[in-house]
């Protein structure tokens, strides 16, 4: 070949190898920017739709150390499964509502969650309101997921109501037994909060029918109310001059501590039990030495010490900075519950069956059941306060 | 057929590309450099807020707690020159200051003594519970509560403590104010400021509902980070919201400002630019897009016209007609397809040339060439098969090659055939038949050649006729089988190898011993089976070796193929043939059951060897005639001598007189080959006369025979000086138990004398003559009472009050005592600040340190004939030590933490002797009279009764010091609370007491004295008697007066069985001897009390009424 007909030749290839290179560059540019909308694709395929659920509970006024601490254990819960991926992909939104510890203002907020499309809501926290609101809960068909509720009124109810914790029945009975038997008191002054009235009724009910039963008496029974603006000094005075040989104060931690106190100043050797609404740290650190010997039934153990519990008291603590009280752990195995069956069945309407077909959940302190009525079936402890800490004793 | 992509979408990527990228990078940057700049100088702007905010409510809270410190301060000075009533003023405070909701006033127990505003009802409550009170009460400084909503207020509140002279003082503070603080916060747009306490909970905000719902945020990263003190800007999503917030610390309680602010409104320029930078993209996008269409369209038309040019050109026009072309690149397209059609036209004429040629090579070659389909069917053949083989064409062509073949390799041409039916070219040996039916050994090569579809369709085979070759090499694999069979025969390894070192052949003997089959041996290097390590030495030390100086002879190790190993002798040498290349030829042996034995004896000389070594006994080892083979470390180490300096030689420590004793123990080991150790003395290198334990034993040769004798010497320097330190600590032991009951039979003595003193005194005038001999017969009693006291001191007979003691307080008030008394002596310290608390008797540790004193004192006094040395000062230091395992072996104490406090002076010093003796109880070096010999003795005593040791250093004229280590507590040391003291009342009472002690005199003087105080007494000489006396009428004994120690039933166990007939019997213990545990167990028990003997009548009185209550 003679070098007149190479050089066209050399130059056409060096024209074909740009052409090539740009046409492979755009090839490779075309593949990154379709394999970017494929996945943009993909992911927005992915997104699955959220599920609502409610909270609804005393945040603010009297009892709002119990609500605060059941949403700060919903909350973490909620948290907790949001990280692992939701419920079958699904994301959860938590809705709070604060109830104020009113009737009408309990079934206002949940209404208004319902509007929302919750698929349950966990509360109440107090009995008064959980029963307040079973009207409009059961009318439309919500379920109503209590972590503290546990007034002996809506026990046994085929509604749609339901509860992790144990009903206020049985724990009343064991105290009764370890008070009677135990103790060897005979005659029990009793003392509670009408803003409670529900949960306090029912708990001295049931105390007052086993006592009876064992052969014990009420020396008297002496309520008060915020409204009265009562002085524990009086209520004390009225409790001890029944001549009892014991007290048992059904109230919130700080209350229980100041009776406690009020008593301790008239009757140094006076044995009180109390109920497990008490059973916070600040019932130890408000009534000092006077609560010391204090004896409570309750499913929730404060010091327990199983490998679940001691994990979710870290994880509360690194979360909200501070050490988790009993509403908060039911809080967040009232969540737990319900994240078992949406796992199961999506649809709200099922969500009741689809509890008492599991019936049995793992709590943070064990095993528990709920059966068909929607009541928890848990095992009960007795704590003494001794040395400053709840130390179980049965 | 891949899809290309059309060259108009790819100018249009390109231009695109090349219009908008620059924008693009330019804009980023510049975009990249204004947020930056603008970022940090947000970020610093909000901080600065959050601190400034911060700043504020530290103050804010400061000036509560200073009010607070201020109002305990006066409310203390008040108590203490006015008496109680602060009442007003804590009013004062609630009714002046309306944040502090409640202020109360607490004792040291954490009770409410007042309240303001007033309650009765919170008066007496128990506050001591809730943890800041806790706190303040054990730091003694201020503390704050953890934040709470008010129940009344609805508003967060805290709660504050502050401790004061007599107890604590603690309020209420309403945080509604930091609410208005973060309100007045000015941040840009809609930013706002808010307070977090130290559980992420927020506490001021301008969502109140946040505040009254407890909202917690410490799932937000700058909340967590700056609650670990990490001040700083933090960018966080809330909600959908991009934010930045700022946190700053508030020091008294932890708490956080946060400044926050929408990242859309604090970057709101950034974005702006963001969004003109954009516009001028698209613009720009949307211009290059048109001047790439106008572009396209007028490049790519004449492109479409070359396309069908060359498509003719294919076809076999190579008459081409290239159209004007508009640019310069599609005018050259144009050209080189022009030059390509000529090309491939004058390609195709030289393509014909060439075949011509190769034709004429083909059909002229000298072997068969031939061409066969798939099935074997010649094509072709050339001019050979019919000079060769005698066939012509046409007998050939279309025919099976298999029909050409001997029977015997019909097999093997098949193999052939399928191979290259494969692909693989490949080549054999066949016999051929010619036509007239000779066979013929022929060479033959084939070749594949594949057809369009890459399938094999024909093969070209070309075949050389080698049957002369043949013939010659039957007749050479004949000779080499015999050689062959002898080779195999030789026992021994018998090889050749290349200069590579590569085995060509080897015999049956080393195949089988390597493991390996021949086919997998030969080809090998033999460092192919030696340790890889060693591989690179086999060509350069063998081959090379061999290479040099012709053989190569020595023992190699080997793997065989099972992985055992080897060891192998051999000689090897370069052969230098006539024809062909030079190789090594070799012989070798298997000696691995030699060599491993070998070794075994080896190993054992090496494990004797360290042992020797190790052992710290010195050994030696000597031959019959005494002669050192040997000898160990320690040898060296204990006596001197090297190995070296003695081999061969006798070694020079046997001292004159142990020279007989030695050589008797050598004659007799010799004699019985056993002999006992023996006890003896040896010299040193330097000189020193060691104790030495000797054992030894003979070393015995073949037969027997001794070849001489192992010694192993063990020095008793060390088990002596541990032997003599036991012994003194029995010593003192002994002494101590001796002296315990020396004292407490001295103290039933004295309490007769005592009591009886007392009762004299009592009734005698003081104008009576004998009332001064007689008092100073009391006060000569109490002297010895003091003597005893020191005897059990040293006798240990129990610690008296056990509790946490600060050792430096209690030196520093010893101190001043001791300055009092002592002007001439200046006490210099050296005091360790937060020194461990040690569980101590307070009396009993300062007896200690008046004895050390005293003696430091004396001993300068001593020392400078009357004048004191160095301004007579005495040096008191005390420190903290840790001691580790080996400091405390040296003090022979436990390893632990000690609290040290050392006495020094300069005064005379002590020698060896007295050192050693300055411990035992009646030794003194002070002259008659002026000391008892039982100051040291009791310091020894107490500080052994605490747990602890004392170290002493000293030398003539060098001083003293005195170093007492004692065990320190874990616990720190509360504030001694002051105990409830004695009722300075009547010492007189009445009822009926009953009285045990098995000394009479005890009873005698015991009862004399209890009448004296109005108490009818019973008395018991035993504990027998005391339970009849009890079991009749305990009801009407009010006390019991019981001695601690004595015969049959001891105080304790009577205790307990009078315990059992009245559980309320009340006891008053009296003992020569101090408290003990048992005693003290029982004091622990109540309705007890404890009284030393001697004792006189006030204190007795004293003791019974207090028991009785």
């Amino acid at each position: 070949m003679n070098d007149l007909a190479k050089a066209p030749c050399i130059k056409y290839a060096r024209l074909r190898h740009v052409i090539r290179s740009l046409f492979f560059f755009q090839i490779r540019l075309s593949a990154a920017i379709l394999v970017a909308a494929l996945a943009m694709t993909v992911s927005c395929q992915k997104e699955k739709p959220v599920i609502k659920i409610g909270f609804a509970g005393g945040l603010t006024g009297r009892y709002s150390d119990l609500g605060t601490a059941g949403r700060n254990g919903v909350i973490l819960a909620v948290e907790e499964i949001n990280k692992a991926g939701g419920i079958n992909g699904r994301p959860l939104e938590l809705l709070i509502k604060d109830d104020r510890q009113d009737p009408a203002r309990a079934l206002e907020v949940d209404s208004e969650l319902i509007k929302e499309g919750v698929a349950a809501i966990i509360g109440h926290m107090t009995s008064a309101m959980s029963t307040a609101v079973m009207p409009l809960i059961n009318e439309k068909k919500t379920l109503l997921l209590s972590p503290t509720t546990s007034t002996g009124e809506l026990t046994g109810k085929d509604d749609w109501f339901m509860r992790v914790v144990g009903t206020s029945i049985e724990t009343p009975r064991r105290l009764a037994d370890y008070a009677f038997g135990r103790a060897g008191t005979d005659r029990i002054a009793v003392i509670y909060d009408l803003e409670n009235r529900a949960y306090c009724e029912s708990y001295a009910e049931a105390f007052n029918s086993r006592f009876k039963e064992l052969g014990g008496l009420l020396s008297s029974v002496v309520t008060y109310s915020k409204g009265d603006d009562a002085s524990f000094e009086m209520l004390a005075m009225r409790l001890v001059s029944s001549g009892c040989s014991g007290v048992l104060v059904i109230a919130s931690a700080i209350d229980a501590a100041m009776i406690c106190q009020q008593i301790r100043k008239i009757e140094k050797s006076l044995p009180f039990f109390s109920s497990g609404w008490a059973m916070t740290d600040e019932f130890i650190q408000n009534g000092g030495r006077a609560v010391e010997g204090v004896v409570i039934a309750e499913f929730f153990i404060t010091g327990s010490e199983s490998e679940e519990y001691v994990a979710f008291k870290e994880s509360f603590k690194n979360r909200f900075g501070a050490e988790p009280s009993f509403p908060a752990g039911y809080g967040y195995e009232a969540a737990m519950v319900l994240f078992s069956a949406l796992s199961r069945e999506p649809d709200p309407l099922k969500l009741k069956q689809t509890i008492v077909a599991i019936k049995r959940f793992k709590g943070l302190q064990g095993d528990f059941e709920i059966d068909s009525f929607g009541d928890a079936v848990r095992k009960l402890s007795v704590t003494k306060v001794s040395d400053g800490q709840f130390r179980t004793l049965e | 057929m891949p899809r290309h992509s059309s060259l108009k979408k790819t100018v249009t990527t390109y231009g695109l590309c090349a219009a908008c990228i620059p924008i693009l990078i330019l804009g980023i940057a510049f975009l990249q450099l204004f947020s930056r700049s603008l970022e940090k100088e947000i970020f610093e702007r909000n901080l600065l807020t959050a601190r400034t905010a911060a700043g504020e409510i530290s103050r804010y809270l400061s000036d509560y707690m200073s009010l607070l410190e201020y109002t305990g301060e006066q409310i203390g000075l008040m108590e203490e020159y006015l008496g109680p009533g602060p009442h007003e003023h804590l009013e004062l405070l609630v009714r002046r200051y309306k944040m502090l909701t409640n202020v109360r006033l607490l004792d040291a127990l954490g009770v409410i003594k007042t309240v303001a505003p007033y309650r009765k009802d919170l008066i007496g409550l128990d506050h001591s519970g809730l943890s800041f009170i806790k706190k303040a009460g054990s730091s003694g400084r201020p503390s704050w509560s953890a934040v709470y909503l008010s129940s009344r207020s609805g508003y967060p509140a805290i709660s504050i403590a502050a401790p004061y002279a007599k107890g604590i003082l603690a309020a209420d503070l309403n945080l509604e104010e930091l609410q208005k603080i973060t309100g007045v916060i000015k941040v840009a747009g809609s930013g706002y400021a808010a307070i977090i306490d130290r559980t992420g909970t927020a506490i001021a905000h301008p969502d109140a509902s946040f505040v009254r719902e407890r909202v917690n945020f410490l799932n937000l990263e700058m909340i967590r980070e700056g609650l670990k003190g990490k001040e700083g800007t933090y960018p966080y999503v809330f909600g959908k919201e991009k934010n930045i917030g700022s946190v700053a610390l508030v020091p008294e309680t932890g708490w956080l400002t946060v400044v926050i602010q929408p990242e859309r409104e604090a970057f709101a320029a950034v974005i702006n630019v963001r969004r003109i930078l954009i516009g001028l993209t698209v613009l720009v996008c949307a211009a290059a897009l048109i001047l790439v269409g106008f572009f396209i369209k007028r490049a790519v038309a004449p492109l479409s016209i070359l396309a069908d040019t060359t498509r003719k050109v294919s076809l076999g026009n190579y008459s081409l007609t290239t159209s004007p072309a508009r640019y310069e690149e599609i005018r050259q397209i144009s050209e080189g397809l022009n030059a390509m059609a000529e090309a491939i036209e004058q390609r195709e004429t030289r393509l014909k040339e060439s075949e011509a040629k190769y034709r004429d090579l083909f059909e002229n070659a000298v072997d068969i060439i031939y061409t066969l389909d798939a099935e074997g069917r010649f094509l072709v053949v050339n001019e050979a098969v019919i000079t060769q083989m005698g066939y012509n064409r046409e007998e050939v062509i279309g025919n099976s090659i298999a029909g050409f073949i001997h029977n015997d390799d019909i097999e093997k041409a098949k193999e052939a055939h399928e191979k290259v039916i494969n692909g693989e070219s490949c080549s054999f040996e066949m016999r051929g038949k010619r036509k007239d039916g000779i066979y013929r050994w022929y060479s033959v090569i084939n070749r594949p050649i594949a057809g369009q579809d890459g399938n094999i369709e024909t093969m070209h085979c070309i075949a050389r006729d080698i049957t002369e070759r043949r013939t010659a090499e039957d007749e050479l694999k004949a000779s080499e089988k015999r050689f062959r069979d002898l080779f195999d025969s030789v026992s021994d390894l018998v090889y050749t190898q290349d200069l590579e070192g590569r085995l060509t052949s080897a015999n049956r003997a080393m195949t089988t011993l390597f493991g390996y089959e021949p086919g997998e041996f030969i080809g090998r290097p033999v460092s192919d089976f030696m340790k890889p390590e060693l591989r690179p030495f086999f060509i350069t030390e063998y081959v090379g070796k061999i290479k040099e100086t012709g053989r190569s002879q020595g023992t190699s190790v080997y793997f065989t193929k099972d992985g055992r190993k080897l060891y192998v002798e051999y000689l090897s040498n370069l052969v230098k043939p006539e024809k062909g290349l030079p190789y090594i030829s070799g012989i070798g042996r298997d000696v691995t059951a030699r060599v491993m034995a070998d070794r075994q004896i080896r190993e054992r000389e090496e494990r004797i060897s360290a042992i020797l070594e190790a052992t710290p006994n010195p050994i030696a080892v000597y031959d019959t005639e005494g002669k050192l083979l040997f000898l160990n470390r320690s040898f060296t180490g204990v006596f001197g001598w090297s190995a070296d300096e003695l081999a061969g030689k006798k070694i020079p420590f046997v001292p004159e007189d142990e020279v007989e004793k030695t050589m008797a123990r050598i004659k007799e080991l010799y004699e019985n080959s056993q002999a006992g150790p023996l006890e003896t003395r040896r010299l040193t290198k330097d000189g020193r006369v060691l104790g030495v334990l000797i054992s030894a034993s003979l070393i015995k040769g073949s037969g027997g025979k001794p070849r001489g004798m192992v010694v192993s010497l063990t020095d008793l320097t060390e088990r002596k000086r541990i032997e003599a330190g036991l012994q003194q600590i029995q010593k003192m032991e002994a002494i101590g138990t001796l002296a315990g009951g020396i004292a407490h039979d001295f103290n039933n003595l004295l309490m007769a004398i005592q009591g009886n003193i007392s009762l004299i005194l009592m009734d005698i005038q003081k104008d009576s003559p004998f009332y001064h001999g007689l008092a100073d017969i009391e006060k000569y009693v109490r002297q010895g009472a003091q003597l005893t006291r020191q005897l059990l001191g040293f006798a240990r007979g129990g610690k008296y009050e056990v509790r946490p003691t600060d050792i430096g307080s209690l030196i520093k008030e010893h101190n001043v005592i001791f300055g009092r008394a002592r002007k001439d002596i200046v006490i210099r310290e050296d005091f360790q600040s937060d020194l461990w608390p040690v569980a101590a008797d307070k009396g009993q540790l300062e007896q200690v340190l008046m004895n050390l004193y005293v003696n430091a004192a004396q001993a300068m006094t001593d020392y400078e004939k009357g004048e004191t040395a160095v301004g007579g000062a005495i040096f008191v230091k005390t420190e903290n030590v840790s001691l580790g395992k080996v400091q405390a072996e040296s003090l022979s104490a436990l390893p632990g933490r000690y609290v040290r406090f050392s006495v020094t002076d300069k005064g005379s010093g002590m020698d060896k002797a007295t050192r050693q003796r300055i411990f035992e109880p009646f030794f003194t070096t002070k002259e008659k009279g002026r000391g008892t010999g039982l100051g040291l003795a009791s310091v020894y005593g107490i500080v052994k009764n605490h747990g602890g040791f004392i170290a002493v250093e000293s030398a003539p004229g060098k001083g003293s010091s005195f170093h007492i280590y004692l065990p320190a507590m874990e616990k720190e040391v509360p504030r001694e609370t002051q105990r409830a003291g004695v009722s300075q009342g009547s010492i007189k009472g009445t009822g009926r007491l009953l009285l045990v002690d098995d000394e009479d005199m005890i009873l005698d003087v015991g009862r004399t004295m209890l009448e004296r105080l109005g108490y009818e007494v019973l008395t018991a000489s035993g504990a027998m008697e005391a339970i009849e006396i009890f079991n009749r009428e305990s009801a009407k004994i009010g006390l019991v007066i019981l001695d601690m120690i004595m015969p049959e039933m001891g105080g304790a166990a009577l205790f307990e069985r009078l315990k059992k007939i009245n559980p309320a019997v009340r006891v008053l213990l009296s003992s020569g001897y101090s408290l003990e545990e048992q005693a003290r167990r029982m004091l622990d028990s109540g309705r007890c009390g404890f009284i030393q003997k001697p004792f006189d009548l006030t204190e007795l009185g004293r003791k019974v009424a207090e028991v009785l209550g």
